[in-house]
C-alpha cells in the first residue's frame, strides 16, 4: 500500500509538472524527469510481479507499455524519444555483461558443442521460417504479387529476421534473475554466436534484395560486412584491454568509467559504422577470459549497479513497443511467433542430438531464444528504410512479432533457468550458526523460577535477528545454570523464548575438559598469540587435545542437525578446528568462518606449536573473513609459508589439499537502528536520571570507557592519561568524571584475575590523589554489565569517549559510542583498535605515549563544537552505512552464492569487503 | 578539511572538460554531452539536497554565526555582481550577457562563501528565475517548484521507509533524485532549489531518514559531481573577453574575502570544502551558471565560461597563497 501510494503519488507529481511546464519542453529537459519516473514506475511494478515469481523484466516492460504515448501517455512521445538516448547506452552495458559473463575457461571443451548446437538449432529454424513464408506468401500482407526471385529475396529477409534473437534480453534476464550455471551458459553463447551468424545472412540477403527488387548491385557489402564484424570486435578488444589495465592499475570511480566506457562504444559505433554491440561483447569477453581478477571487480560493481540500468532499459522499450501494430497485424503475428517457437523447440532437439550437449541444461535451451529486441529492430528498420512500401510492410509485421515475443521470452527463460536448476527458487536453506557462546542463557531466578536471558553483544544480536529470519539451528556451549531443564531430549530448546522462530541446540561440555578448550588453549593460547600486547601466550599440548576434542564435538553436532549440505555459519577463535572435523564426515558441507580478532603476523604465529594445523583447519572452510586488510594479508602470508598452500593473492583464494578456499576482510559493524532507536526512546531520560544517581555524575564534563575487562583494552594506560589531564589541568579537578565500566571476565585466568588487582588499585591511587572535598571522584569505576539501553543513555551523557585497546579487532564500543550520538561528543581511538581504520574522523592515540593520549584528551575536551559536529557526522555515515546486518549479509550472501556459482573474490580495501 | 589535491582535482576536472569540449578536442561533443545530459539535474538536485539535510544550517544556537556569514555572503554576492557588471560594460561590443552574467556569478560567489546554502540556493534560484523571463514574473514558479519537490520528497520517504534491501533503497533513491532534478529542469528551475527542499523535507523526517539519505546522496554525489565539472568545462566557450572578465571575476572574489576579513578580523582561508556533506565550492560556484545555461540556452555559454574560468583561476589563487589547514 505503501509503494502504491509513492507510486500515485509520483504519478500526480510528473502530470502536475507537465501541466505546469507545458507538455513538449524544449532540447532534453524531459529525460530526466522521463527517467526518474520510468525508474521508479519499473522497480515498483517489477516488484509486484516478481512476488508472484515472474521475471521483474516483465514488469518494467508492462510499465513502460502502460505509461507509454500508445496507452497512459504519462511518458509522452517526446519523453520516450528521449529514454532511446539512454538505452543506447545500456544496451552497451548489457552487452559488456554479456561478454563478462562468457568465460573459455568455464566453457571449456563444451564451446565446440555449443558452436554445433548453435548452428544446427540456426539451421533449422531459418530453413522451416523460409519454407513456411514461401507457402504462406499469398497471404502474408508484404508484396503477394511479387515475382519469384524478388519474393525470395524478401522470403530470405523476413526469414532472417524473425530467426533472429536477442543477446541483450538474454544476458538482462540472467542478470536480473542472479542465474548461475550451465543453462545460462549456454543460451547466452548461442545467441551471440548465432546473431553473429545471422548479421552476416542479413547483409548478404539484403544485397540480395537490392539486386532482385530495386537493381542495385552493392559491390561493398563485404568490405562493410568485414567492417562491421571485424572492426567491433577489434575496437571492443582494444577498449576491452584500456579498461582492464585502468581497473589493475587505477580502479577508481570504475562505475562513472564504466558508463563513460559504454557511451564510448555506443558514439563510436553510431558514427563508424560497426555493431557496438558486439564490440562491447568482445570487451567484455576480453577482460573477463584475460584478466580474471578484474572480470570479477567489474562484475561485482556492474551487479551493484545494474539494476536501474535495466530497469529503465526495459521499461524504455515497453514504452516504445508500438501496440497499435500488434492491434493492425496481431493474428498474422501471433501465427507468425507459435510457429517461431515450434521451429525454435524443433532447432534445439535436433541441435541437442547432433552436438550431444547434455539434456539436464540443453533440454530448455529453446525458452532463451524467444526473446527479439534491438538486433531485429535494427533489421526491420534497415528494411523499412531501404525499400519503402513493401519494406515498411514487413517491419510492421516484424513489430508486432517483437512485441509478442518481448513479452512471452523473459517468462519463458526464467521458467526455463529454474527447471535447469541455475535459479534458486527455494527460499534460503535453514542456517546453521555455530559459535561457543550461546544466543539465550537459562538461568534460575531467586525466586525458584527459570528466566532466559539474550545476549547483548552486537553480533549475538544481529545474528539472531538474521536466524529469526532465516530459521535453522543455532549450536553453541550450553552455560546457564537452568539450560539443561528447558531443552528437549535432543538438547534443543526453540528461542527466542517470547516467539520461537529457530532451535538452539545446546552443546555440554563437561569439566575439566572446557577449561583446557576454552581458558586454556583459546584464552592463554590464541588470544595472547593474536593480541600484540606483553602477555606470554601459553600452549600445552593437553589444552591443544581439549581443543581439538571439542572442536570434533562441536562438528559432530553439526553434522547431526544438518539436513542437507549448509550453509554453516562458525564464529571465531574457539571454533577454528570445526571445520576439517566436519569435512571429514560430510565433504560437500559449505562453511564460512569469521575471525573476530586480529590475526597475528606469520613470524608471531609460528609461537603456536600446531600454527599448521591450526592454519591447514581454517582452510577447510569455504571462506574465512577477518575483520581488517592486515588480517587478510597476514593469513595469505601464512597460509603461503606454512603449510605451503598455493596462494592466489589477486582472487584472494587459498588452494589447498584441492579444495579452495575465499579470504575475505569483512568488517563488523553496529546494529545502528536499534542504537537511534533507544537514543531516541523517551524512557532515555529516565534512564540518565537512573545512571546519574547511580554512579553519582553531577560534573561539568564526563568521560566513559566501557569494555570487559581484559588486557587488551589498555585500561591501565588509560587511567595514566586521565591522571596526568588532571595534573596538567588542574581546574578540571572536581569538574571531570570519567566512567569506566569495566566487566570481569576469565577471572580464573592468573593474567585476568591480575589486570582485575592493578585497575582496582589505580583507579583507588588516582581518586586519592586528585579528591575535591564535597565533589565525585575524578574515576567512577563500574564493574556490572549495564544493558544496551542503559549505555546508550551512558553514551548520550558522555562528552567523550575512551577506547584505548592495546591491540583489538574491531572494537564495538568506538561504533556504539558514535551510533549513539546526535551531532556531538569525540570519539579518542587507539590506532590499534581494527576501528581506526574505518573511523579516521576519532582522536586517534597511541596507548603507549601517554603524553600524547593525555594531550589527546585535552583537545577533546575543549574541541569546538562545529569540529565536534563535522567528525561526528563523518563517523556517523560510516557506522550507518556498515551496519551488523550488511556485515552478516554480506557474509553469508558470499556463503550462499558457492552453491551455484565458482568462487571468485576480487579483494581490495574497503571497496572489497563485500564479498 | 580534505587535502588540498582534492581541490586541485576539481580544478583539474574542470580543464579536462574545457579540453575535451567542442574548443578542444572536440571529444565531449554536442551528442556526447547529450547522452550525459539527463546526469546534470541529478547532480545538482543532490547538491541541493546534501546542503538541505546539513543541520548545521539550521542550528538555534549558530543564529549569529548564520546571520554574520549571511551578511558577509550577500556582500559578496553583491560585490562580485556590481563589479562584474561594470567590467562587462566596459568591454567595448560585450558578447557576454552582462546581467544574466552578473546575477550567476554574484549567485555563484555567495553560494561558494560560508553563507548558509540555504538562503544561497535560494537567492541562486530567484536570480536564475530572473535571467529565464528578464523579470520576476518567474517568482511564482520558484514556489511552485518547491511544492513539487516537496511531493516527490514525500514518495522519497515513502519508499524510503519501505525498501526490502540495500540495491532497492539505491534505485529509489537514483529515483527520487531524478524525479527533483528532472522536474526542476522541465520547469525550467534550478534542480539545485528542488533538491534544497527535498533535502530539508527529508532533514525533517527524523534522523532515520536524513541519514539514510545523507549516506546515498553522498554515494552517488563524489562521481555526478566530476561529471558535473567535466560538464561545465565541456559548455564553456573561451574567448579573450571571457578570459578578462574571469580574471575580473577572480579578483573581484579576492576583495570580497579581504573585505571580509577586514569586517571580521579573521584570517582569510580557503572555504571549507567539506562542512557537512562534501559538498565542493568549485561545483557549488559554477551551479547557478550551469542552470542558467539549461534554463535559458546556448546563449549564456559566454556567462558559464567566465563563472567556469574566474572559479578556476580563483582557486588557483587561493591554492597557490593561503595557508591551508592541517588534516587532523
Amino acid at each position: 500500500v505503501r509503494r502504491a501510494f509513492a507510486l500515485a503519488v509520483a504519478v500526480l507529481a510528473v502530470i502536475w509538472v507537465q501541466w505546469s511546464g507545458g507538455p513538449d519542453p524544449s532540447g532534453s529537459a524531459a529525460t530526466a524527469l522521463a527517467l526518474g519516473f520510468t525508474l521508479l514506475g519499473g522497480a515498483l511494478v517489477g516488484d509486484v510481479l516478481g512476488r508472484f515469481h515472474l521475471p521483474r523484466l516483465t514488469g518494467y516492460l508492462l510499465f513502460g507499455a502502460v505509461t507509454g504515448p500508445y496507452l497512459g501517455n504519462v511518458i509522452t512521445e517526446s519523453m520516450a524519444g528521449q529514454l532511446q538516448i539512454v538505452t543506447g547506452v545500456a544496451t552497451t552495458l548489457i552487452a559488456l555483461v554479456a561478454g563478462l559473463t562468457l568465460s573459455v575457461d568455464r566453457l571449456g571443451a563444451r564451446l565446440r558443442a555449443i558452436t554445433g548446437f548453435a548452428t544446427v538449432t540456426l539451421a533449422v529454424l531459418v530453413t522451416g521460417l523460409a519454407a513456411a513464408a514461401w507457402l504462406a506468401w499469398p497471404w502474408l500482407p508484404i508484396a503477394p504479387d511479387a515475382g519469384p526471385m524478388a519474393r525470395l529475396a524478401m522470403v530470405a529477409l523476413l526469414a532472417v529476421m524473425t530467426a533472429s534473437f536477442s543477446p541483450t534480453m538474454t544476458a538482462a534476464v540472467i542478470t536480473e534473475t542472479g542465474a548461475r550455471g550451465r543453462l545460462s551458459e549456454l543460451v547466452l553463447a548461442v545467441v551471440v554466436i548465432a546473431d553473429l551468424v545471422l548479421l552476416v545472412a542479413f547483409s548478404l540477403a539484403l544485397a540480395f534484395a537490392r539486386h532482385e527488387t530495386a537493381a542495385v548491385n552493392d559491390t561493398g557489402i563485404f568490405a562493410r560486412l568485414l567492417w562491421e564484424i571485424g572492426g567491433a570486435v577489434a575496437v571492443g578488444v582494444f577498449v576491452g584491454a584500456l579498461f582492464a589495465l585502468y581497473l589493475r592499475y587505477a580502479g577508481r570511480e570504475v562505475p562513472l568509467v564504466l558508463l563513460a566506457v559504454c557511451a564510448l562504444l555506443t558514439q563510436v559505433g553510431s558514427t563508424q559504422q560497426f555493431e557496438p554491440l558486439l564490440a562491447a561483447v568482445a570487451a567484455g569477453l576480453v577482460i573477463e577470459n584475460l584478466s580474471v581478477a578484474q572480470g570479477e571487480a567489474l562484475r561485482a560493481a556492474v551487479t551493484r549497479g545494474a539494476t536501474p540500468v535495466l530497469i529503465i532499459f526495459f521499461a524504455a522499450v515497453g514504452a516504445s513497443l508500438q501496440l497499435n501494430a500488434v492491434a493492425t497485424l496481431g493474428g498474422v503475428a501471433l501465427a507468425a511467433a507459435a510457429l517461431r517457437l515450434g521451429l525454435v523447440r524443433l532447432g534445439t532437439v535436433a541441435g541437442l542430438r547432433i552436438s550431444r550437449l547434455d539434456r539436464a541444461s540443453g533440454g530448455y535451451a529453446w525458452t532463451g531464444l524467444i526473446s527479439q529486441a534491438g538486433i531485429t529492430l535494427g533489421f526491420a528498420s534497415v528494411v523499412s528504410a531501404e525499400f519503402p512500401g513493401w519494406g515498411q510492410q514487413m517491419q510492421t509485421l516484424i513489430v508486432a512479432l517483437i512485441a509478442i515475443n518481448e513479452l512471452a521470452g523473459p517468462i519463458l527463460l526464467r521458467h526455463g533457468l529454474t527447471q535447469a536448476g541455475d535459479l534458486a527458487t527455494s527460499p534460503p536453506r535453514p542456517l546453521v550458526v555455530v559459535s561457543n557462546r550461546e544466543p539465550y542463557l537459562h538461568r534460575r531466578t531467586p525466586d525458584g523460577g527459570i528466566a532466559a536471558t539474550a545476549a547483548t553483544g552486537g553480533v549475538a544480536v544481529a545474528l539472531d535477528a538474521l536466524m529469526r529470519e532465516r530459521g535453522g539451528v543455532w549450536i553453541a556451549h550450553g552455560a546457564g545454570d537452568a539450560d539443561r531443564l528447558v531443552v528437549d531430549a535432543g538438547d534443543v530448546v526453540r528461542v527466542p523464548p517470547q516467539q520461537p522462530a529457530y532451535d538452539l541446540r545446546r552443546l555440554w561440555i563437561e569439566e575439566p575438559l572446557f577449561s583446557k578448550y576454552y581458558g586454556g588453549f583459546a584464552n592463554e593460547g590464541l588470544w595472547p598469540l593474536c593480541h600484540q600486547v606483553d602477555v606470554r601466550p601459553q600452549f600445552r599440548s593437553d589444552d591443544w587435545q581439549a581443543y581439538r576434542a571439542v572442536n570434533a564435538r562441536f562438528a559432530e553436532t553439526i553434522d547431526d542437525e544438518l539436513v542437507a549440505d549448509g550453509p554453516v555459519f562458525i564464529q571465531d577463535y574457539h571454533l577454528a578446528m570445526v571445520a576439517p572435523e566436519l569435512r571429514a564426515r560430510r565433504p560437500a558441507v559449505r562453511t564460512a568462518l569469521f575471525w573476530h580478532i586480529p590475526w597475528p603476523h606469520p613470524d608471531r604465529l609460528r609461537i603456536c606449536p600446531w600454527h599448521r594445523e591450526i592454519v591447514s583447519g581454517l582452510l577447510s572452510n569455504d571462506l574465512l573473513a577477518f575483520q581488517l586488510e592486515r588480517d587478510r594479508l597476514h593469513f595469505l602470508a601464512a597460509a603461503g609459508e606454512d603449510p605451503e598452500a598455493d596462494v592466489e593473492l589477486e582472487a584472494s583464494r587459498v588452494n589447498y589439499r584441492g579444495r579452495h578456499c575465499s579470504v575475505v576482510a569483512v568488517p563488523i559493524g553496529v546494529d545502528y537502528d536499534r542504537i537511534q532507536e533507544l537514543a531516541a526512546s523517551p524512557d532515555l531520560e529516565a534512564e540518565q536520571c537512573r545512571l546519574r544517581e547511580l554512579l553519582g555524575l553531577t560534573a561539568g564534563v564526563v568521560g566513559v570507557g566501557v569494555d570487559r575487562l581484559d588486557y587488551t583494552k589498555g585500561i591501565p594506560e588509560r587511567l595514566a592519561a586521565i591522571d596526568r589531564v588532571v595534573r596538567l589541568r588542574p581546574e578540571l579537578r572536581g569538574r571531570l568524571t570519567f566512567v569506566q565500566i569495566a566487566v570481569p571476565s576469565r577471572s580464573e585466568l592468573d593474567s585476568y584475575s591480575a589486570i582485575e588487582a592493578e585497575v582496582g588499585a589505580r583507579v583507588a591511587e588516582i581518586n586519592a590523589r586528585h579528591a575535591v572535598p564535597g565533589r565525585p571522584p575524578l574515576i567512577r569505576y563500574h564493574t556490572t554489565a549495564l544493558s544496551t539501553a542503559s549505555l546508550v543513555a551512558l553514551y548520550r551523557m558522555a562528552d567523550f569517549c575512551i577506547v584505548s585497546s592495546l591491540h583489538d579487532g574491531m572494537n564495538l564500543v568506538a561504533k556504539e559510542y558514535v551510533a549513539a550520538r546526535g551531532d556531538d561528543g569525540v570519539l579518542v581511538l587507539s590506532a590499534w583498535a581494527g576501528a581506526a581504520e574505518e573511523l579516521t574522523d576519532a582522536l586517534i592515540i597511541n596507548p603507549y605515549d601517554v603524553d600524547g593520549f593525555a594531550a589527546a584528551l585535552v583537545r577533546a575536551i575543549e574541541m569546538p563544537e562545529d569540529e565536534r559536529a563535522r567528525r561526528m557526522r563523518a563517523m556517523r555515515r560510516i557506522v550507518a552505512g556498515r551496519n551488523v546486518f550488511s556485515w552478516a549479509s554480506d557474509i553469508l550472501e558470499g556463503l550462499e552464492s558457492l552453491w551455484t556459482r565458482p568462487l571468485h573474490y576480487a579483494v581490495r580495501g574497503l571497496e572489497g569487503t563485500s564479498v | 578539511m580534505r587535502p588540498a589535491a582534492d581541490q586541485l582535482g576539481a580544478l583539474s576536472l574542470v580543464a579536462v572538460g574545457a579540453l575535451l569540449g567542442s574548443g578542444g578536442l572536440a571529444i565531449l561533443t554536442p551528442r556526447v554531452l547529450e547522452l550525459i545530459d539527463p546526469a546534470v539535474p541529478l547532480a545538482l538536485a543532490a547538491v541541493g539536497i546534501l546542503a538541505g539535510l546539513d543541520s548545521t544550517a539550521f542550528d538555534r544556537t549558530q543564529a549569529r554565526r548564520a546571520t554574520a556569514t549571511s551578511a558577509g555572503g550577500l556582500l559578496t554576492a553583491v560585490l562580485v555582481a556590481g563589479g562584474l557588471f561594470a567590467a562587462a560594460r566596459l568591454l567595448p561590443d560585450a558578447a557576454v550577457p552582462v546581467v544574466a552574467l552578473a546575477a550567476v556569478a554574484g549567485s555563484g560567489a555567495m553560494l561558494a562563501s560560508p553563507a548558509p546554502r540555504p538562503l544561497a540556493i535560494t537567492v541562486a534560484a530567484i536570480a536564475v528565475a530572473g535571467i529565464r523571463d528578464g523579470t520576476m514574473a518567474s517568482l511564482p514558479l520558484i514556489a511552485h517548484t518547491a511544492a513539487i519537490a516537496a511531493l516527490m520528497a514525500f514518495a522519497g520517504w515513502l519508499l524510503m521507509t519501505s525498501h526490502t534491501s540495500p540495491i532497492e533503497r539505491r534505485v529509489f533513491m537514483v529515483a527520487t533524485l531524478l524525479l527533483i532534478g528532472g522536474a526542476s529542469d522541465y520547469l525550467a528551475m534550478p534542480a539545485l532549489f528542488g533538491g534544497l527542499v527535498a533535502g530539508i523535507c527529508w532533514r525533517r523526517a527524523g534522523p532515520g531518514v536524513r541519514d539514510t539519505a545523507a549516506i546515498d546522496v553522498a554515494a552517488l554525489h563524489q562521481p555526478l559531481a566530476a561529471l558535473l565539472l567535466l560538464v561545465a568545462g565541456a559548455l564553456a566557450a573561451f574567448s579573450l573577453e571571457v578570459l578578462a572578465l574571469a580574471v575580473a571575476f577572480a579578483l573581484l572574489r579576492m576583495a570580497g574575502d579581504a573585505g571580509l576579513r577586514l569586517a571580521t578580523g579573521q584570517p582569510p582561508r580557503a572555504p571549507s570544502p567539506d562542512v557537512s556533506a562534501a559538498l565542493s565550492p568549485l561545483v557549488l560556484a559554477i551551479a547557478p551558471a550551469l542552470t542558467a545555461v539549461r534554463a535559458v540556452g546556448p546563449d549564456l555559454a559566454p556567462a558559464l565560461a567566465v563563472v567556469v574560468a574566474g572559479t578556476v583561476l580563483y582557486g588557483l589563487c587561493l591554492w597557490a597563497w593561503m595557508p591551508r589547514e592541517a588534516t587532523a
